[in-house]
């Protein structure tokens, strides 16, 4: 019997088994696979705004009493901020910024957005430093095009001019063209000096230098570090089409921290079902060869995901199920309206909105507010009422409710 | 006057193509004439079904007599684009069990071959079958590509000297002292018009041919009857099965290429433009499916769409389900006093060689041709051969550069397994920009050079047709990106281009994702979505809603002379 098991390996999952284990002895994870950390961009998004985002955010919590930040409160997301730092620090994960102002970053395709805390390798891309940027990414490579990337954010008033630089490995034959294959290359010293001597005479005055986000896997400080160093300008990185190597970095980092903490993850471990007995889960079944594993526990996180991440299923006749235990999910009635007929527009889809109701515990609870499993509390994406892409909340909402459901 | 084409014939669907080129083959001048691509009507929204004529034996003799002979014929004309399934009819628990020996009667006076099997027999060769099903029949259906066979047929047109016109519309046509005397066509992509001098015009719109008689003044009201179909990821069985009952929605699956095509509804369509798939229809389809393969609600549906099918009876006004599915041919001298007009309206894809046999005929009776029809008899090339465009898939190879030159039709390298060939043996994984259909960067850059006085907007899509990009499971997700930024670096479009091109081929894509987003599609639709927004932060680029003209490259990839705007006068040939 564990103390705490916790379902799910994305960023809530990681994140609550982290805090979990700084109170409780017995911390177990049990997941399906990896979870959404490979697909993010590498920064960390709290809210969207212009102005101050201390300010920002009492004001959400106040006109949307249901959203995560509400329920865990603001608090919470400052204790997971803190959290997320002593797990990344050591991997040589460094995060800048704070709740005062977002970061403008630029993305592969020359847009902009905002977070308010940064990897440090993503720091010197902030657009409200002024100066020429340099975008430069390897010849031909099929994840990266410098020059849509500059010429979109020239044409926003952003002095920016692309270059590429080849890269022989690209052409051997075992070549692996995903960013982690790329990534892995420039862990290795050569090739970042082979690179630095093809970008450095086509400086020419530029403030700073963007890369696609591949400066190094397993050492990616120290890449970024030496890079810099060899351009003697300022270098920060740029998300790439998934995997996402900052993701897989972070991803790498809670791992290594989890297991010399001694909380075991057990990958390939699909939880078909809870076990529940009045009103108190009692743990989680898995499937198994001889006969269904049962992991009891004390108390159960659920951060299994929403719809994309595989918390909730969804059938065609638009029923929506939570995978555990079956809890209700709040939805839009009819199947119809869960989508706009614009894909990428101003409005929203409304299916964001599904997942889980929950009280400021985190508890999960019916319509009327009544708790549904006492010993059970809900991270991430699994909780309903908020709608991560538009709010520009992604990270914030799972570094919020993680925090607050493990504490 | 002479004028400068024996006939011109309206719509570039299997009735058009397959008109004019059986003109061509007996000797006249033809131009085939389409508002966009080739099959972007109904023949390109069809069930992929070459009809036994069992499905209408007991209640439109007629067409199955029609769709047997025809089916025979297509077997032995056009075998590169016809997959020999064959057929079962199947009584299953939710059908009428009086209705099969009517239906088993009814196949052997239209000489239809129908044979009562054992359900255990039809189980043995078809195991996912529902096995409660009651009684089984084989009939000679089959599977066909309509895409290939359109190509076929246009690959053909052009070897005997005939001209086809993509993108280009008909907007009048002008008549003088009772006969037809030319077309005006607008280049859709230029924005220019032409006068195309004609002796005889054939109507082959499908369901805007009413569109173009009343251009000529002739009245000719189309019931056009939207059909939903729905694309499954797997193709669940190797025989096309159809239910054994009168004919109604969902009841028949085709397996064709890695997937199975479940279809139809049949719903009365005000503006055959309008091909919107609704929510009831898809559940319905799925519902049905479920009857004939149990499980099949569940499985993965890749995509959704609709057809409209040009039904049209002269003086009658039964629709839907109980209009007939025979063909008219009119010739507007007789009836409405204008010579060398004529309208083949109606009929099915499996009846389309029929309908251009006698419409043919009344076009070479007009002009005093003498010649017999020679479509029973002529094989249609291949529009596939099996090697010839190997090297074309790679030019990153070291001896690839002489070998790239002129694909003679880029669209028609849709078979994987030869992409797959292509790849392994370049070893160069890089290159691949869409990694569901197998599509390199190199075929990307051939095709946008052969598109290269299109328009921004438009550009990402027609490189779907030729090369399927975007067609796999992740719908665009990856390759969007990709595509827009080879157009973008290989100077065909300026990022403002590029982006605007991404943001339309993401749109197209939803449109046919729209009504199947449960289960995997929906995680691979939010997937997509964070890519788009969140990543690439699609959404905070202000994305000019009106597409501006693509710069002109020239062969060697280097920028034109010509400034955006200032394009070279469009001449009539060839697209």
């Amino acid at each position: 019997m564990d103390d705490v098991l916790v379902i799910g390996a994305g960023p809530a999952g990681l994140l609550a088994a982290w805090v979990a284990r700084r109170t409780q002895a017995r911390v177990r994870l049990l997941t399906t696979g990896i979870g959404t950390t490979h697909v993010s961009p590498g920064w960390l998004s709290i809210l969207d705004t212009d102005g101050d985002l201390q300010a920002a955010l009492d004001g959400w919590v106040l006109r949307h009493p249901a959203h995560p930040y509400a329920l865990a409160g603001v608090e919470a997301l400052r204790g997971g901020i803190a959290a997320l730092r002593e797990v990344c620090a050591p991997a040589g994960i460094n995060y800048l910024g704070d709740l005062q102002s977002n970061f403008r970053l630029p993305t592969a395709l020359g847009a902009v957005k905002q977070a308010a805390l940064v990897p440090e390798t993503f720091a010197s891309g902030d657009l409200r430093q002024p100066g020429e940027i340099l975008i430069a990414g390897p010849a031909g490579w099929r994840d990266f095009y410098p020059a849509l990337c500059a010429e979109n954010l020239a044409r926003q008033g952003i002095p920016a001019r692309a270059i590429s630089f080849d890269l022989p490995e690209m052409h051997a034959g075992q070549f692996d063209p995903t960013p982690a294959g790329l990534a892995r290359l420039f862990d290795q010293p050569g090739v970042r000096e082979r690179s630095a001597a093809l970008i450095r005479p086509q400086l020419a005055g530029a403030s700073r230098v963007g890369l696609p986000a591949i400066l190094g896997l397993e050492h990616s400080h120290e890449a970024w570090h030496d890079l810099q160093d060899r351009l003697s300008v300022p270098v920060f990185e740029i998300p790439t089409l998934p995997p996402s190597v900052p993701g897989m970095r972070l991803y790498n980092a809670f791992k290594t921290a989890l297991e010399r903490a001694g909380v075991q993850i057990l990958l390939d471990m699909t939880v078909t079902h809870g076990l529940v007995e009045d009103h108190r889960a009692r743990g989680a079944a898995v499937p198994g060869s001889v006969r269904e594993m049962i992991f009891g526990a004390e108390r159960i996180i659920l951060a299994t995901g929403g719809l994309y991440g595989g918390g909730i299923v969804s059938d065609y006749r638009g029923c929506l199920r939570e995978t555990v235990f079956g809890l209700p999910v709040m939805a839009p009635d009819n199947m119809s309206e869960w989508f706009d007929d614009r894909f990428i527009g101003s409005a929203d889809h409304a299916i964001h909105r599904a997942g889980l109701r929950a009280n400021q515990a985190l508890q999960p609870v019916d319509a009327a507010g009544q708790v549904l499993l006492e010993n059970v509390r809900i991270a991430g994406r699994l909780l309903g009422d908020y709608s991560p892409l538009s709010e520009g909340s992604t990270e914030g909402a799972w570094l919020a409710t993680a925090y607050r459901a493990a504490s | 006057m002479a004028q400068e084409f024996d006939t011109i014939v309206i719509g570039g669907g299997a009735t058009g193509a397959g008109v004019a080129l059986d003109l061509a083959l007996r000797g006249l001048r033809v131009a085939l004439v389409e508002r966009a691509d080739l099959c972007n009507g109904t023949s390109g929204r069809y069930h992929g079904l070459l009809h036994s004529g069992g499905r209408y034996a007991v209640t439109d003799p007629e067409s199955a007599r029609e769709c047997i002979t025809e089916n025979q014929i297509l077997r032995h004309i056009a075998p590169a684009s016809i997959e020999d399934t064959g057929g079962l009819f199947l009584t299953t628990p939710d059908d009428d069990p009086a209705y099969a020996d009517k239906w088993l009667s009814a196949c052997q006076a239209c000489g239809i071959q129908a044979e009562e099997i054992s359900v255990a027999r039809a189980l043995q060769s078809e195991p996912a079958l529902n096995p409660r099903t009651q009684r089984a029949f084989r009939v000679p259906d089959g599977a066909c590509d309509s895409f290939d066979l359109v190509d076929a047929l246009a690959v053909a047109i052009r070897s005997l000297g005939g001209s086809v016109l993509t993108y280009h519309e008909v907007t009048g046509l002008e008549v003088a002292g009772g006969r037809v005397r030319a077309a005006t066509l607008r280049n859709v992509r230029s924005g220019e018009s032409h006068r195309l001098g004609a002796a005889t015009i054939v109507n082959a719109a499908g369901a805007w041919a009413g569109e173009i008689a009343r251009m000529a003044g002739c009245p000719v009201i189309v019931r056009p009857s939207k059909g939903t179909l729905v694309a499954m990821a797997y193709r669940f069985v190797n025989t096309v099965l159809n239910r054994c009952h009168r004919p109604g929605d969902g009841d028949i699956l085709v397996p064709i290429g890695t997937v199975a095509v479940i279809g139809t509804t049949s719903v009365p369509a005000e503006d055959p433009n309008e091909t919107g798939v609704q929510a009831w229809e898809v559940q319905k389809l799925l519902e049905e499916g479920e009857k004939l393969v149990p499980g099949f609600s569940q499985a993965r549906a890749l995509r959704a769409w609709a057809g409209v099918r040009p039904l049209y009876e002269e003086g009658g006004a039964a629709l839907g389900r109980e209009a007939k599915r025979t063909f008219a041919v009119l010739d507007h001298a007789s009836r409405d006093g204008v010579a060398g007009l004529v309208t083949v309206v109606g009929g099915k894809l499996t009846t389309y060689r029929l309908m251009a046999e006698r419409a043919a005929d009344i076009v070479c009776q007009d002009l005093g041709v003498d010649k017999p029809c020679r479509t029973k008899e002529f094989v249609l090339p291949d529009p596939v051969p099996p090697i010839a465009h190997r090297k074309t898939a790679n030019v990153s190879t070291a001896d690839g550069g002489s070998d790239s030159t002129q694909p003679t039709a880029p669209r028609t390298y849709h078979v994987l397994p030869h992409r797959l060939a292509a790849v392994e043996e370049s070893q160069a994984a890089d290159s691949l920009i869409c990694e569901c259909e197998l599509v390199t960067r190199a075929q990307i850059e051939q095709s946008a050079r052969a598109h290269g006085g299109g328009q921004a907007h438009w550009i990402l899509d027609d490189l779907r047709r030729d090369l399927r990009l975007g067609m796999g499971p992740c719908q665009a997700g990856f390759c969007n990106y990709r595509a827009a930024g080879v157009l973008n670096a290989m100077g065909a479009a300026d990022a403002t281009q590029a982006t605007q091109a991404l943001a339309d081929f993401a749109q197209r894509r939803w449109k046919g994702q729209r009504p199947l987003l449960w289960g995997q599609n929906l995680r691979q639709a939010l997937l997509d979505e964070q890519i788009y927004r969140g990543v690439l932060g699609l959404a905070e680029l202000d994305v000019p809603l009106r597409s501006t003209p693509l710069r002109p490259v020239t062969n060697d990839g280097a920028l034109g002379d010509n400034p955006p705007g200032d394009e070279p006068q469009t001449t009539l040939s060839e697209v």
